[in-house]
């Protein structure tokens, strides 16, 4: 995966449990090197070994830690060189979802060797939304999740999130909470 | 075929579409231009708030309905909106089928475009995301590089940290290698059997190797560390060659090699630099050439080239020996420190393997440069040179005023007084064993301020004082001693700095603080007694400018 995904895990850990546990995940994960570019695609293996160090050192589970960092990857995103392209897509949630797969796609042409997600809004009613996430990639909805939590937060909202899977893919339920639904 | 567009259809298609009525009136206006301008671009002339870049001959509604080529528009007061699209001619209106052009420049930043504002149909988004991504490349690497440059910096203070101990290190190790030397010396003036004899020259020359090691390691390291200064003295040349000649004609003779220094025309004489240096560079190269050599010889010559500054002149030495040769990866690597040229050379003719890094590092604080050629079996050439300032003949010093002779240690005076101050133990055991031939009356005390405290209730012939020592330095104390003289007009006590820091500044500090005369440790027995026996002499008054010259250099 491109480096942004490395250098966002490595400013989650570092802001959350400081350098030491850092340089201990480094050395859990048999990384050699710090220095992520964001735009550069490193092998999946990387990003996932690194993902399970800090699973092992926060003394998370794998999906618990996938949703932390989803909520983080915006907070993250919004920080970086990166912050005009979520400014891009959209002032609101909606808007914001609906762009989500062109955005991805876009990104793609520039960084060919990425293997972007597909994002599908089915439908955006009375505080009903349903998004359908397909990717090539396993494991990685609850990834997903974390992100949507943050981005209702992000546009003001609360409400829940259900996943259900269907053929090759994940759709997820956000129903807003009545008093934002309106 | 005919293909109808319904207005939704053409918001998503063109975003930025204009409609024009034939008097040029904006009627109606796409979904993105709406949102940037408030909409305020309906009801009002075209060209009062657009202005076409392409084709630039367009100046009325005539003309634009006419035109086929492709348009480039500019919003009137928004520099970074841009427009691209072709006119659709209708009978009863004009439409502008228009898309933004991505400005790739960061300013973008600032206009409040988002993903509906690029057609689906065209690839602007892509080149805006592009854009975008370079840029965050560019940040990253910015980011690295000051990230990277900071780790260097603390790479290399930690390397100069870890060379400051090392000369520490060194530093405290010569101490007690001084005196286990000293000792040897004095021990060996003693009647002692033959068999004793063998046994002290062998503790003499091991330590002799040893303290040549933490030298090398101690010249490095304060190299490493920027701590070493290049002196600027007048010398003779021909006095370093001469030196030279002194030093190794014998040891050549002894191998039965041929030994041979010329010194071309027009490059004797004297120069202002740093003669110790330029003699170690020299003799290093000397020694090594005689010590892997077996038959042929030897050839040095030196000689002197101008540079382009004026009164900077360059000092060309050439070592050529018959000796075993190198490899070529062996010369690449001769240079760099902790690499001989194998580790067997290392075991064969022994040494650190840190004397060729040395001279290559003294060489380059000369503004000089240092290299070798050699054929394997054959031979070997080193050669470097210095820069050196020329000497204007006036402002030579006096020929050295005292030379030492060493084989003379007869003291001069016997009985005197003597005041030492110094604050390592087993240096004043040794100052004590080198003193006993003068058979004196010997104070010996631990730092400045006993010393001091000596003076004030003795009297002295003369004072030995060590620099570095607790509570109050050599420095200091002979400041207070020369006040106190010169407000209560004492008789002059005759002072002799022992340090073991020689450079010409540190000499000179001494001698501006008070000091009438410096002798470097590691002590030479000859050297002291000799010293003591001249201050001792002649008034102390004149010393000044007589012995403590001639010992500062
Ligand atoms: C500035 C914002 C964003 C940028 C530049 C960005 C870019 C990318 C890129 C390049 C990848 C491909 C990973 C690879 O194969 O190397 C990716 C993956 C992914 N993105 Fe984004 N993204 C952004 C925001 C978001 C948001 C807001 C979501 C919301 C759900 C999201 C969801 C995902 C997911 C789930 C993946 C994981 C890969 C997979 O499922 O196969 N991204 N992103």
């Amino acid at each position: 995966m491109y480096g942004m995904i490395q250098q966002a895990a490595r400013d989650m850990v570092l802001a959350r449990y400081g350098e030491e546990v850092w340089q201990a995940v480094l050395g859990e994960s048999g990384l050699t090197s710090e220095h992520f570019i964001s735009a550069q695609a490193y092998d999946d293996t990387i990003t996932f070994s690194l993902l399970s160090a800090i699973g092992t050192l926060s003394d998370m589970h794998q999906d618990e830690l996938l949703e932390e960092f989803g909520k983080f990857w915006i907070e993250f995103a919004e920080a970086s060189p990166y912050s005009s392209v979520l400014r891009m897509a959209g002032d609101d949630l909606v808007t914001f979802l609906s762009n989500l797969d062109r955005m991805h796609a876009s990104i793609k042409s520039t960084m060919p060797q990425t293997a972007v997600p597909s994002f599908q809004l089915l439908n955006a009613n009375d505080g009903h939304i349903q998004l359908v996430y397909r990717s090539e990639r396993q494991g990685l909805a609850p990834f997903v999740r974390g992100i949507l939590h943050a981005l209702l937060k992000k546009f003001g909202h609360t409400g829940d999130i259900s996943t259900r899977p269907t053929d090759g893919a994940v759709v997820f339920d956000i129903v807003l909470h009545a008093a934002e639904a309106a | 075929m005919t293909l109808t567009l319904d207005e939704t259809e053409l918001d998503r298609l063109f975003p930025a579409y204009l409609c024009l009525d034939l008097h040029g009136t904006i009627a109606s206006a796409g979904p993105s231009l709406q949102k940037l301008n408030d909409g305020d671009f309906v009801g009002r002339d075209f060209f009062d708030v657009l202005q076409l870049e392409r084709p630039n001959d367009v100046t009325d509604i005539e003309a634009l309905r006419r035109t086929q080529a492709p348009l480039i528009l500019q919003a009137c007061g928004n520099g970074t909106l841009r427009l691209r699209g072709i006119v659709v001619e209708k009978p009863d209106c004009l439409y502008l089928l228009l898309g933004h052009i991505p400005e790739v420049d960061p300013t973008l930043q600032k206009t409040p475009l988002s993903f509906s504002d690029f057609s689906p149909t065209d690839g602007s988004l892509d080149i805006l995301l592009a854009a975008e991504v370079r840029k965050a490349l560019l940040d990253d690497a910015h980011a690295l590089a000051v990230e990277l440059r900071e780790e260097k910096r603390a790479a290399e203070a930690a390397n100069v940290a870890k060379s400051s101990f090392l000369a520490a290190m060194s530093h405290e190790i010569r101490t007690p290698m001084n005196g286990v030397l000293g000792m040897a010396s004095v021990l060996s003036q003693t009647g002692l059997e033959a068999s004793q004899r063998d046994m002290l020259d062998i503790i003499t020359q091991s330590g002799q190797s040893l303290l040549t090691i933490l030298n090398d390691i101690l010249d490095l390291s304060k190299i490493e560390s920027g701590k070493l200064e290049i002196e600027r003295t007048s010398f003779c040349l021909d006095e370093i060659v001469r030196s030279c000649e002194a030093l190794f004609g014998m040891k050549a003779e002894e191998k039965g090699l041929a030994f041979d220094i010329q010194v071309r025309e027009g490059a004797h004489g004297t120069y202002h630099g740093d003669p110790t240096r330029i003699r170690q560079i020299l003799n290093n190269l000397v020694s090594n050439a005689i010590k892997f050599t077996d038959k042929g010889g030897v050839d040095i010559r030196v000689r002197r080239t101008d540079t382009r500054e004026p009164g900077v002149v360059r000092l060309e030495f050439e070592v050529e020996d018959t000796g075993i040769g190198m490899h070529s990866e062996t010369t690449e690597r001769l240079f760099s420190p902790f690499t001989q040229a194998d580790s067997s050379t290392n075991r064969q003719f022994g040494g650190t393997g840190l004397g060729l890094a040395i001279s290559k590092r003294l060489c380059r604080l000369m503004d000089g440069w240092i290299q070798a050629t050699s054929e394997f079996g054959t031979g070997s050439m080193f050669s470097f040179f210095v820069q050196v300032a020329v000497n204007d003949e006036a402002s030579l010093p006096k020929p050295e005023a005292t030379p030492f002779n060493h084989q003379s240690t007869e003291p001069v005076s016997r009985g005197l007084r003597i005041l030492a101050a110094e604050d390592n133990k087993t240096n004043r055991i040794l100052l004590r064993a080198f003193l006993e031939p003068l058979d004196a009356d010997l104070t010996m005390v631990k730092n400045g301020r006993e010393a001091v405290d000596a003076w004030r209730i003795r009297d002295f012939d003369i004072a030995l004082m060590d620099i570095q020592m607790p509570v109050m330095d050599g420095i200091a104390a002979v400041k207070e001693i020369r006040g106190c003289e010169s407000r209560e007009r004492l008789v002059r006590i005759p002072i002799i700095a022992v340090s073991a820091n020689a450079m010409t500044h540190q000499v000179c500090e001494y001698l501006e603080a008070g000091m009438d005369a410096h002798i470097a440790k590691p002590i030479d027995q000859a050297e002291l007694l000799q010293l003591i026996g001249l201050m001792t002499q002649s008034p102390p008054g004149h010393t000044e400018a007589g012995v403590g010259n001639a010992r500062a250099w």
